[in-house]
């Protein structure tokens, strides 16, 4: 690990457990905020190194940019705060139950919401309600601005302003049927028969029962890391579920966080490799205490630091392109390019997480295989 | 005199800023950014009646000066305060 890297761990640990934070060497601040936005971790950061003096303070111009970022960040706080609670309200209001994925729901889980990174909002309302949920959405009154409506699988695409709102049908992307049987499952349990309210500055915002948020929160790391690079941002979030829901159970949580339940549903969906991997990780790097890391494994050293050399280098959102040159054109060329890539997406994979690469390849060329056959 | 609903304070850093929760109000000219002592005093006085003389005791109490040097910083603080249209009589 490299001073810089050593100095920006020192911040993240200093932002997320409110801690006073030392350094042996004068802190490089254009390497340790060039890292902090590679993780979109900058606004934790700057909160910490903006209340530093002497010698370790950042330069004026550096700590200018770095009370822009946060009040930045808090204004676009503030307006999703308002576009999330107009659209529980509306949907309630017509008897629609709508759960918060993600946002002010793992905001709210650190020392100072206010710190946490996010631009949109995720909004699950299941299958079921899912068109009559768009279509109180969509007629929303207060002279909101929508903008193109783009239909997924898995969510439906609405601007609200400037602001995109993803209502979901599903939470997760998972390509293979008999994990997407299971996990239809676990999110029943979740985020409808044990959905919770918690308190967000007196409005009564609903979240997923606490071990749906733990579990969620590490499957969208994974799937971050899966697909587009994986950044501290979500390494601190599931740090901060679990200090939260196993160090410091709030008062509106009646039963006692439920361990056997969070290790069936990873176990089924075969993931303890990787939640073990990143328990070393929020360990060794963030200061999560191992009491608090379920099923923590020091053992695991070698995968968790070949984790950790891909997280560094991929940060949240950052992996480059595994391509060096254009997709080409052309039906067969197409097929082919997307071929190789998922070839390609296995051996980085397998470098990490050999059974994990295996079981992506076979549900992803089954997808493939399927698709190929449904269009012709 | 009390404060006008809708507002929150808000610790970014070593800033402390009174924030309009509202939309329509909400953008860089509704930040108000307070010292330590006057976030002390917003805290103290948010949702509540109060006067020069609750500010001023609240000062005395909390720092280490005396009525004189109180009762100068209420007053221009007060009237900053009225000024940004965050208090009501």
């Amino acid at each position: 690990m490299t001073t810089t890297e050593q100095q920006y761990f020192a911040l993240m640990r200093a932002a997320l457990w409110q801690q006073p934070v030392e350094f042996d060497r004068a802190p490089d601040w254009k390497g340790i905020m060039g890292i902090a936005r590679h993780h979109t971790t900058e606004v934790l950061v700057a909160d910490v190194a903006s209340r530093l003096t002497g010698d370790n303070a950042p330069s004026d111009a550096l700590l200018r940019e770095m009370k822009a970022s946060m009040r930045a960040n808090l204004i676009n706080q503030l307006e999703l705060k308002q576009i999330l609670t107009t659209a529980i309200t509306a949907l309630r209001d017509k008897g629609i139950e709508s759960v918060l994925l993600k946002g002010f729901g793992l905001a709210l889980l650190y020392p100072n919401p206010n710190l946490r990174q996010f631009g949109d909002i995720d909004l699950f309302v299941g299958l079921q309600q899912f068109h009559e949920a768009c279509k109180v959405l969509r007629t929303l009154p207060g002279g909101y601005n929508w903008g193109d409506e783009v239909d997924s699988g898995r969510h439906y695409n609405i601007e609200f302003g400037h602001h995109p709102m993803e209502v979901h049908r599903v939470s997760a992307d998972i390509e293979n049927p008999k994990d997407l049987a299971i996990y239809a499952n676990i999110e029943q349990d979740g985020l409808v028969d044990n959905r919770q309210t918690i308190d967000f500055e007196g409005f009564p915002l609903p979240v997923p029962s606490k071990e749906f948020m733990v579990f969620f929160t590490f499957l969208h790391a994974w799937e971050h890391f899966l697909i587009t690079g994986v950044g501290w941002r979500q390494i601190s979030d599931l740090a901060m579920s679990l200090h939260t829901y196993l160090h410091q159970p709030t008062a509106s949580l009646t039963a006692p966080f439920d361990l056997d339940k969070l290790r069936s549903w990873i176990t089924a969906m075969h993931l303890m490799e990787p939640w073990q991997a990143f328990g070393l990780l929020m360990v060794n790097y963030i200061g999560l205490p191992s009491s608090e890391t379920p099923f923590y494994d020091p053992s695991c050293t070698r995968r968790a630091q070949k984790l950790y050399d891909r997280v560094m280098a991929e940060g949240n959102f950052r992996r480059p392109n595994r391509f060096k040159y254009r997709k080409p054109k052309g039906r067969i060329a197409k097929k082919t390019h997307a071929f190789i890539g998922i070839f390609i997406d296995f051996f980085q994979l397998a470098k990490v997480f050999p059974k994990q690469a295996f079981r992506e390849l076979n549900s992803a060329l089954k997808t493939s295989f399927s698709k190929n056959f449904q269009k012709k | 005199m009390k404060t006008k609903k809708g507002f929150t304070l808000r610790s970014l850093g070593n800033e402390h800023l009174l924030v309009a929760e509202s939309v329509e109000m909400t953008n860089f000219n509704r930040m108000i950014s307070m010292n330590e002592s006057a976030a002390m005093l917003w805290k103290e006085i948010d949702g509540k009646d109060f006067d020069a003389e609750t500010l001023t005791n609240l000062l005395m109490e909390n720092y280490d000066i005396n009525r004189d040097v109180a009762e100068h910083d209420v007053t221009a603080l007060l009237k900053s305060w009225k000024e940004a249209g965050i208090i009501e009589d």
